[in-house]
């Protein structure tokens, strides 16, 4: 195979540790190889002059597919009037902003040089249509976590004396049925409660019926995806998602980590970093999280900025969720619950500028990006769409880089939300190898993507090149002169130029199957309306699709 | 540990001709076909059964090569302007099939058991809902209450599957069930029917709705007022009540209306317990036709392609209408599960099952075989949430949906603007 090379770009490759040299890459069957010497006869070759070169991005959590995702489609029926992409010779034609069909999903992380997405909230009983779904967006590397926590067979055993090698064995058996990469609990216990008509539930407050507390359930469930051996950590949706106040259950769950002696990661910290002071009772908790943060290596975040506008929030968190339908705009609603597993809750909502508590959200998603001292334990998302759509991220990434339009953007909010942040005092700019470490570097180390993430030889050839603008990072951000995708050009000066397919991830969970199956069978005969043996997602189901490959990490 | 899905040692079938995929089946090899054992309802045993056809492809009536009848079909296709791309009775993977077809050539997509359908999307994105899935209805409700005419000798499963008297995670007994509606020929003996007629369902659940609401409940124009009553006040002390309808079985002017009121009483019981619909339906992987539109589209059914990006409309883009209206000048049915007849009147292709009414007075016919009998694939329950994975029942040389349909694909030269 004839070698493509890349010249004179200034690579941003923080997990190889270099940092804006310039120097060449050079790529053969889809992998990056090591500078073929003097001599080489390459096949194509592009002039990367003036651009910073990082490895394709990585979103390690946007809700991009699964039953909840599609509801929200269906639902947002004003927004994709108002977003439609015609059918063109790359594409197949797709509509909405918030909650994009699968093929624009795809089209549109690429022109924004992503070429890895997680989806972070896959129902074990959804998982064969979250797959279906996947399978429908080009362009991309994607996989799932798996919920558990709320699901009655985790409860069950638990409550029954908690014997961890079943627990481990059942989260293991869950992952590989369910084909997820990862593990996520959200709002431990909660979901379950509200089932029994609870409508809120503190982190030491017991469950009905199992007398667990969320404190329990969290820790053994994190001992439980540490003992199955895959890379991600337990990733927690916290109790409590957007309680003023909710800053001392954020804490507790950090210092229950520190207790038990395992790591977590903290999805969407900005949801759970309220304080009441003030007013209003509603103030910023970012400077004591992230302190907490900072002295906890155990714990990795991500944040789930706001974007002001029109969104919908899709969320497992049926019990926030109903909380929440007092705030939806435009006035629907939807919460489901579903298969004795956890639920899904949809409400569309609009972010305002002019809203003290919209714009001290805002204020909170940075504060906790500037004052988290290490990058590599924090990762750049808005929680898509549940804070606003990815296709924010280049603004984001302005707002990280650029003190000065920060300062700007900070004056046009709501004024007694910018009294009340420190923002305004904060001086930090992130640099671009810090943001190749928050969009590339970092998820791929939390996910144990060894080839994914970084441009030394043997990586995978996904690499996004951005014409270097100083005065105006998100320009930059939003238009890549070149993305490659698996060694291929895919994207030129921001537009799609060819349709490729990724992979599907999946985790190697270790567990005793007959063990597993031994305690699951009866239960399934008895409570369950799907028969054991149809549960599990068959290898043959996605790579049957078109395009469909599976990839083990 | 790599998959735990055993391809080796066969499964037990799963039913994929309506929403409920129904196990607990047992399938005896026939002459050509099956027999079913066990509980099954019409539609299903007749799926099973279905009599063994010539499968051969057919134009105008006259036997021809598949090729030739993928040829045909895609000239149809091309010089079309308006095609309709209906039946929609296939596995996932052969409806994504069909919807890039109409992407493709500006058509628009709609399933044949989509009218209530239509009822339920609209209550979604005007009001939303509180809804709930089949294993949560089994393990968790405390009362059940059945909106309509009796829908459950289509659903014969239902009471094993979802009220069982053991079996359940809640500690109490099994369920009370109500039904709310027109007497039924036969009675169930676990259902207690309260009367109503069929175009008083919206009153006397707006009559349940002002219960909820602690407020007087008008009375309904034949229904036992005491009744009525005292079912108001089960559903106030039900721990999770669960509401089932079956939207097809509403009659306009007032379906969408009735489930709209459904949905709000639903809302109102959840304000101090809890509460949950239980939609019914789902013929034919309705349900999947609607989710692989969704994801590929962005937007449910009824959808266009004809102005060049994806336009949702329930009442437009019904297949029916386009017809009747004259508006349609061709017409793609897909009838690999329930053999459904095509509306007459433009020149129709039709993948369908050999030897069924489908095809018969098609302008092109094209055999399929049937996903769970034929050929594995992938249907949505009615609850929206479970997608199953079905196996092949028999060896065949009948090929899925999918691929034919992707034939045609590759076969299409289109004419004018979208070429």
């Amino acid at each position: 195979m004839t070698v493509t090379r890349l010249s004179g770009g200034r690579v941003f490759d923080p997990a190889n540790g270099v940092e804006g040299d310039i120097r060449d890459l050079f790529l053969r069957d889809g992998l990056i190889i090591a500078d073929p010497g003097p001599g080489a006869r390459f096949g194509a070759h592009f002039d990367l002059s003036g651009c910073a070169v990082m490895a394709g991005g990585i979103d390690m959590h946007s809700h991009i597919a699964g039953g909840k995702v599609n509801i929200a489609r269906m639902m947002m029926v004003d927004d994709h009037r108002r977003y439609r992409d015609p059918r063109d010779r790359h594409r197949r034609s797709g509509s909405g902003h918030c909650s994009p069909s699968t093929f624009a999903t795809g089209y549109r992380y690429a022109e924004l040089g992503y070429t890895a997405v997680f989806e972070p909230a896959m129902l074990g009983a959804n998982a064969r249509h979250a797959h279906a779904e996947l399978a429908d967006i080009p362009m991309l590397d994607r996989g799932c976590y798996v919920l558990l926590g709320n699901d009655e067979h985790f409860l069950e055993i638990l409550s029954d004396g908690a014997d961890p090698r079943r627990l481990a064995d059942y989260v293991g058996w869950t992952i590989a049925a369910t084909q997820a990469v990862g593990v996520k609990i959200v709002n431990p216990g909660g979901i379950f409660s509200f089932k029994h008509n609870r409508r809120s539930l503190g982190f030491d407050d017991e469950i009905p019926v199992y007398g667990l507390t969320p404190r329990r359930i969290l820790t053994a469930l994190a001992e439980a995806v540490r003992a199955t051996g895959i890379v991600h950590p337990l990733h927690v949706h916290c109790n409590d998602l957007g309680v003023p106040g909710n800053r001392d259950t954020t804490i507790a769950t950090i210092r229950a980590a520190a207790d038990a002696g395992v790591p977590l990661h903290l999805t969407h910290l900005q949801f759970h970093s309220y304080g009441t002071d003030g007013d209003r009772h509603f103030s910023s908790a970012a400077a004591s999280i992230a302190e907490l943060v900072n002295a906890s290596p155990n714990i990795t975040v991500d944040i789930g900025q706001i974007v002001f506008g029109q969104t919908i929030t899709a969320s497992g968190d049926t019990m926030s969720q109903y909380r929440g339908r007092i705030h939806a705009h435009p006035k629907t609603w939807l919460c489901m619950d579903i298969e004795c597993d956890a639920g899904c809750g949809l409400v569309p909502f609009r972010y305002r500028d002019t809203s003290f508590v919209n714009a001290l959200q805002w204020a909170i998603g940075l504060e906790l990006f500037l004052l988290i001292e290490d990058p590599w334990r924090i990762f750049l998302t808005t929680d898509h769409p549940n804070g606003g759509p990815f296709t924010a991220y280049p603004h984001l990434i302005r707002l990280l880089m650029d003190r000065s339009f920060r300062r700007d953007m900070l004056k046009t909010i709501n004024p007694d939300a910018a009294a009340a942040t420190v923002l305004g005092g904060i001086g930090r700019e992130y640099s671009l190898q810090e943001i190749a470490i928050l969009t590339r570097a970092g998820p791929a180390r939390v996910l144990g993507l060894k080839d994914r993430g970084h441009l030394g030889a043997g990586a995978r050839a996904d690499i996004a090149a951005y014409r270097d603008d100083a005065a105006d990072r998100q320009a930059m951000f939003e238009r890549p002169a070149h993305v490659f995708k698996d060694g291929r050009a895919v994207v030129r000066d921001g537009r799609l130029i060819e349709t490729v397919w990724g992979s599907t991830l999946v985790a190697s969970p270790a567990f005793d199957r007959a063990a597993i199956e031994r305690h699951l069978a009866p239960w399934f005969e008895r409570y369950a309306t799907v028969p054991l043996r149809h549960y599990p997602v068959a290898d043959d189901e996605i790579t049957r699709a078109p395009h469909g490959r599976l990839e083990r990490v | 540990m790599s998959e735990l899905a055993d391809t080796a040692a066969p499964r037990p079938p799963l039913c994929p001709f309506c929403g409920f995929v129904c196990s607990n089946l047992g399938l005896e090899r026939t002459e050509g076909g099956f027999r079913v054992q066990g509980v099954i309802c019409p539609a299903g045993r007749a799926g099973f059964e279905f009599p063994p056809g010539d499968d051969q492809a057919l134009v105008d009536g006259a036997p021809v090569a598949q090729a030739d009848a993928i040829d045909r079909a895609a000239a149809i296709l091309g010089a079309a302007r308006l095609p309709v791309f209906g039946g929609l009775g296939a596995d996932v993977d052969g409806l994504r099939a069909v919807v890039d077809l109409a992407d493709r050539t500006g058509g628009v997509v709609d399933h044949a058991a989509s009218d209530g359908l239509m009822r339920n999307t609209r209550v979604v994105q005007d009001t939303g809902w509180i809804v709930t899935t089949l294993t949560e209805v089994r393990n968790r409700a405390d009362l059940i209450l059945l909106v309509g005419r009796d829908f459950l000798p289509r659903f014969p499963q239902f009471l094993d599957r979802c009220a069982p008297t053991v079996g359940r995670l809640a500690a109490d007994g099994p369920p009370a069930i109500f039904r709310l509606g027109p007497p039924a020929d036969t009675v169930q003996d676990r259902v207690a029917t309260v009367a109503c007629p069929a175009d008083g369902l919206v009153s006397a659940v707006a009559a349940l709705h002002l219960a909820a609401q602690g407020r007087a409940m008008p009375p309904v124009a034949g229904v036992d007022p005491a009744a009525l009553a005292a079912l108001a006040s089960r559903l106030a002390a039900a721990h999770y009540a669960v509401i089932g309808w079956h939207a097809g079985d509403f009659a306009d002017p007032w379906a969408a209306l009735l489930v709209e009121t459904i949905a709000d009483l639903l809302r109102q019981l959840t304000l101090t317990t809890r509460a949950a619909g239980l939609p019914f339906g789902g013929a034919s992987n309705l349900i999947g036709a609607n989710q692989v539109t969704t994801w590929q589209a962005g937007l449910p059914l009824r959808l266009s392609f004809a102005t060049g990006v994806p336009v949702h409309d329930p009442i437009l883009f019904s297949a029916a209408r386009l017809l009747a209206a004259g508006e349609a000048d061709a017409l793609f049915w897909v009838a690999a599960l329930e053999d459904t007849v095509p509306p007459p009147g433009v020149p129709t292709i039709v993948l369908g099952r050999p030897g069924g009414q489908a095809g018969r007075r098609a302008t092109v016919f094209l055999p399929v075989g049937t996903p769970g009998l034929d050929y594995p694939g992938q249907v949505f329950r009615m609850d929206g949430v479970v997608a199953l994975g079905l196996d092949a029942q028999r060896p065949s040389a009948l090929p899925d949906a999918a691929s034919v349909v992707r034939a045609i694909a590759s076969r299409l030269v289109l004419a004018g603007a979208r070429a």
